[in-house]
């Protein structure tokens, strides 16, 4: 294997990003189980909900009952942003202020690379993180989906 | 790329918040020379070595390697330096080889025949978790990969701290070998006698000013030792105040301090007449040398 610095932070990563993806792949399958029992009950939340929260699902009940809507709203719209949020913080953290803290920045800056390099490979590797979980995420649904009764359409529209 | 001129540093300052770290520093080091560069913790040894190496930029003056400039030719001229850090950290989950090929596939390019010599010299694995090495033997990684590209410059931060004295020798060694290969060697150091024993010559700086340069072949008056003698019953200071070469005498019971610059014999001869019965070499201080000659 070739290293670099986006692979090495990779590596060094994953088991942070391994456990983020089975966490989140497993949420996305309980909330594909869920969605038969309280598909019903969105209805009648809708009613009693106030108009802030009718926005979140932009007030269209149709689209919050049907699988693609409740997916989009509690499982896209809630919890994964803030998961990726929160990924992305840690691992941005980590990319340049933990190598100077651990001292090992000044190998990689004794090397004949820019330091814009370096960014933009930290940078590349903490997308790529990102995106991992968020593939695990779709795996996730697309195995609830074979599981339960749960129909999305998973490409194209 | 000037072989000639491995490293020029001209009129470097260094200021934080105001405050100078480095003064109007101006040093030159010649190719195939072995450069000691000599002060107390804090007197701004690391700081000239980072601006060497552009880590941080000078508020004044420059610095030349090979000719082109350490800021504007910072990641070229990186191909030809091997830079060891002082309180060096690695990436301790990885293991040696991991390392090595990390830092190799960033551009200084490994001779991995070379690679395997220095194992085998500093009787390092390359095959253990640098983690959970003890802190000589990261020290020897971080040695074989400032040296696993054969740079035309090294520049080493207290390359021998934590090596235990056969591994220095062993470190003089490659030092020395790399020297017959034309390389220039640039060394920082608090510890005298090594200098004394590595360096051609040394630039001796103290609160961001260099003091002096010496040439350490030509002057002997440097040649400071000190030593403590233990006798087998107590002694007194007059006994021994009238020997040639000797100063700081101090008396503890029976133990004997003192400072010796130049020849042993008088004071050899003198001790053999007290029967003593241990005799330990310090190793010589950095301010031992500035109080009695700067």
């Amino acid at each position: 294997m070739r290293y670099s610095i986006f692979t090495i932070y990779l590596i060094s990563r994953y088991k942070s990003i391994l456990l983020w993806s089975i966490s989140m792949a497993l949420l996305a399958i309980m909330f594909t189980a869920l969605y038969e029992p309280f598909a019903g009950a969105v209805e009648g939340m809708a009613e009693i909900a106030p108009a802030e929260m009718e926005a979140i699902w932009g007030g269209n009940l149709e689209y919050a009952s049907t699988p693609a809507g409740w997916l989009g709203i509690e499982l896209y719209g809630i919890f994964l942003p803030i998961v990726l949020a929160i990924i992305a913080v840690n691992s941005g953290s980590t990319a340049i202020g933990g190598e100077e803290d651990s001292g090992t920045l000044e190998l990689l800056l004794a090397s004949p690379i820019s330091r814009s390099r370096i960014v933009v490979e930290k940078s590349l590797s903490i997308i790529t993180q990102i995106g991992l979980v968020a593939i695990s995420v779709w795996g996730g649904v697309a195995l609830g989906s074979f599981l339960f009764s749960f129909k999305v359409i998973f490409y194209g529209s | 790329m000037l072989l000639d001129t491995p490293l020029v540093i001209n009129d470097f300052s260094k200021n934080y918040r105001g405050v100078a770290a480095v003064e109007n520093l101006n040093l030159r080091v010649h190719r195939e020379e072995i450069f000691g560069f000599l002060g107390p913790n804090g007197a701004g040894k690391t700081t000239t070595i980072r601006a060497i190496l552009n880590f941080i930029i000078p508020s004044k003056g420059s610095i030349s390697i090979f000719g082109k400039d350490s800021v504007e030719d910072s990641v070229d001229l990186k191909n030809h330096i091997g830079y060891l850090p002082g309180d060096i950290s690695l990436y301790n989950a990885m293991n040696g080889n991991h390392f090595l090929r990390y830092m190799s596939s960033l551009g200084r390019k490994a001779d991995w025949a070379y690679v395997k010599e220095l194992s085998a010299k500093l009787e390092i694995s390359l095959n253990r978790k640098i983690g959970d090495l003890s802190k000589g033997n990261k020290q020897k990684i971080g040695l074989i990969q400032a040296f696993m590209h054969k740079p035309n410059l090294l520049i080493l931060d207290e390359p021998t701290s934590g090596l235990d004295p056969l591994m220095k020798r062993v470190f003089y060694e490659i030092v020395q070998e790399m020297k017959s290969l034309g390389k220039t060697i640039f060394i920082s150091s608090h510890d005298l006698t090594e200098v004394q024993r590595l360096c051609d010559r040394a630039g001796f700086i103290r609160d961001g000013k260099l003091i002096a340069t010496e040439n350490l072949r030509e002057i002997s008056n440097l040649n400071l030792r000190r030593y403590t003698i233990t006798f087998e019953s107590p002694k007194k200071v007059t006994q021994f105040n009238k020997l040639k070469n000797v100063s700081d005498i101090s008396v503890d019971g029976n133990e004997l301090t003192v400072t010796i610059s130049g020849s042993v014999r008088e004071l050899i001869n003198e001790l053999s007449r007290y029967d003593p019965t241990d005799l330990f070499e310090h190793e010589t201080s950095l301010e031992d040398l500035f109080m009695r000659y700067y």
